[in-house]
């Protein structure tokens, strides 16, 4: 756990688009992703890009999402196999959903 | 009116501008009139926020459309006197809170309001509308629903709002501090719900430590500072102790 940083965990969640990863893993998961809580649990050097594990908690279950540079999986637990993955297309072609549905400005 | 606009920007995700112009008008003739019977215009004009503008233009519309005096020519005062009272740089304008504009007898809108109630004088405008398509009370909820669910674009608003709440909590670094803090407790807990925050002294300075709920059921105080994140035991005050409060774990950053 040392080295844990903060600004480092955000300076990768935005280099991962770890948001739009969370929210297509639930999706693909069949989990409403609404009222999801995530949090940065560990990151973990790599030479090919560091890994970050995140916590995850929805539909009153703890799960674990492992992000790298390729894309993110969701584990229902320590060690299970992912219950959905995700990877940098899908990624893209979620993003071009996503900026359709933009209300970034959006006076009433 | 304002059930309708409000299930059709919450539920349907409809933007302002895909609104009937008219509709959002009522509503916000609507929010003044609540606003001025509760604080004043000064309490418009701050609880408008960043859509005064917005709700400045629909007021003006309205009242200009309903030609009911005296609604109307306050209406127009408000807007004279907010274009004279904008910060030149920022645009915003300068009212402290709980500051009233000078220059109007508000006891004059609360007479006007108990003689003719603004809110019969919105209603029967609204009545005249062409768009409008009576329903029963009891049927009501259910148009809302199928009018909500109408928006094409809804699905896709759906999922922007929910990853920019996804985002936000994987970026902002107040929530993946206190996170951080709280996980790294000996026994690691999930932040729940963030509550107030207040002064605390903690190892002998005054900080500001926010109350976390966490998944396990307990509280914690956490602070976020530029160099750290910290989850604290959270002791309730009418308990005796030497150390009020003991440091559970902390994140550095």
């Amino acid at each position: 756990m040392s080295g844990l940083l903060i600004d480092d965990v955000i300076a990768l969640a935005k280099k991962y688009r770890t948001g739009l990863a969370i929210d297509l893993l639930l999706r693909r998961a069949k989990i409403v992703p609404d009222k999801a809580l995530v949090i940065a649990h560990a990151v973990v050097p790599s030479p090919d890009g560091d890994l970050v594990r995140w916590m995850l908690y929805a539909e009153n279950h703890v799960m674990a999402v492992l992000n790298t540079p390729d894309g993110a999986a969701l584990l229902p637990g320590e060690s299970a196999q992912p219950i959905a993955t995700v990877g940098v297309r899908d990624l893209n072609a979620h993003a071009d959903l996503i900026g359709a549905g933009s209300m970034e400005a959006n006076p009433l | 009116m304002v059930d309708f606009v409000n299930a059709m920007t919450s539920q349907g995700l409809y933007t302002r501008d895909e609104l009937l112009p008219k509709a959002t008008q009522a509503f916000h003739a609507d929010f003044y009139l609540a606003q001025v019977n509760n604080g004043g215009h000064g309490q418009f004009i701050h609880n408008s926020r960043d859509n005064i503008d917005y709700a400045l233009a629909d007021v003006q519309a309205a009242l200009t459309v309903i030609q009911a005096e005296p609604y109307t020519s306050i209406g127009e005062w408000l807007i004279a006197w907010c274009q004279s009272h904008r910060d030149p740089v920022t645009g915003k304008i300068a009212l402290k809170t709980r500051e009233q504009p000078d220059g109007l007898d508000i006891l004059e809108f609360y007479a006007a309001d108990k003689a003719s109630p603004f809110r019969s004088v919105l209603g029967r405008w609204i009545a005249t509308w062409p768009e409008l398509r009576p329903v029963d009370d009891a049927d009501y909820p259910e148009a809302l629903r199928v009018a909500a669910s109408m928006n094409p674009l809804r699905e896709a608003r759906q999922q922007w709002k929910s990853v920019t709440r996804l985002r936000q909590q994987t970026t902002d670094r107040f929530l993946v501090g206190v996170g951080l803090a709280c996980v790294k407790i000996e026994r690691p807990e999930l932040r729940v719900e963030i509550g107030a925050g207040q002064g605390v002294e903690i190892n002998g300075q005054k900080e500001l430590a926010f109350h976390v709920h966490t998944n396990r059921g307990l509280n914690r105080f956490c602070v976020v500072k530029p160099d750290y994140a910290a989850a604290y035991e959270y002791i309730p005050a009418d308990i005796p102790t030497r150390s009020s409060r003991a440091p559970v774990r902390s994140s550095r950053a």
